[in-house]
């Protein structure tokens, strides 16, 4: 699938712009941010053995869930040992989490100023994402993680037995 | 004092967090600031705002560095435990310098 990617790229152009606008930069943060939400919902699609299924499927992803998969994931590895593959989750997590809140702030509000260095920024990890995302794509925990993207965690705890 | 999920978080505590990660990281980090404050989805959160040295922020390089000083920010503030969702924001000397921005002055 050439969206995410396509997406990726738009953000690029919009950020390498010669003469970039705030809005042109505001564009750039919420692009990246979309590049990243759709390859992971295309790659937790891509699980589900009935192509034809796919597309409804990933109307089914919420961006509050996804934050929280990724909240979650990120907590959990954030001092995972260098090049380990807990690690590049904890990038591809980390990333999903900050863009989200950049994309929100880049699409409505006015109070802030966007300037080229922190758009900058914002596009780098998102492509650092997508490459950490590469690295770790057939790991368990990355699937596992993909599919908490969406679905709640419903085991809180064992059962307390009487008696 | 902010109430989070967590219950309430010590403003001093994380003043102190703040500048072990700056002392940590003197040799790149000129300061931090941060504030507390919601989300998109109105959870309790923390913002940070890191102002590097100049010789440390090309791209590839703060892209590495950032991820360093936010995990140091999140384990010194103990984000997780204080149950706040961290943000991390990055800028350089020379562009706060230019833009005067007092929010991360």
């Amino acid at each position: 699938m050439a969206l995410p990617h396509d997406l990726l790229a738009v953000a690029r152009d919009l950020r390498e712009k010669e003469f970039p606008t705030e809005a042109t930069l505001r564009r750039s943060v919420s692009t990246a941010y979309y590049a990243l939400l759709h390859l992971l919902i295309h790659e937790a699609c891509s699980n589900w053995a009935r192509p034809e299924h796919r597309s409804n499927l990933a109307r089914a992803f919420e961006h509050k869930q996804m934050l929280a998969a990724s909240e979650k994931q990120r907590s959990k590895y954030k001092d995972a040992a260098e090049n380990s593959t807990e690690k590049y989750l904890f990038r591809v997590a980390q990333a999903f989490v900050q863009l989200q809140q950049k994309r929100e702030l880049a699409d409505y509000d006015y109070s802030i100023h966007l300037p080229l260095d922190r758009a900058q920024f914002a596009l780098g990890q998102a492509e650092k994402a997508f490459i950490s995302r590469e690295i770790i794509r057939n790991e368990q925990i990355t699937q596992d993680y993909l599919s908490s993207l969406l679905i709640r965690d419903r085991i809180a705890k064992q059962p307390e037995w009487g008696g | 004092m902010p109430i989070t999920a967590a219950g309430f978080v010590n403003q001093k505590e994380i003043m102190s967090a703040v500048q072990r990660v700056e002392s940590k990281f003197a040799r790149e980090v000129h300061h931090i600031r941060y504030n507390l404050g919601e989300n998109w989805i109105g959870a309790p959160s923390i913002f940070f705002r890191v102002v590097v040295r100049d010789e440390a922020a090309r791209i590839d390089l703060l892209l590495e560095l950032s991820e360093r000083i936010s995990i140091s920010l999140m384990n010194e503030a103990r984000t997780d435990e204080n149950g706040l969702y961290a943000y991390f924001d990055f800028t350089s000397v020379s562009e706060q310098a230019k833009r005067q921005d007092p929010d991360w002055a």
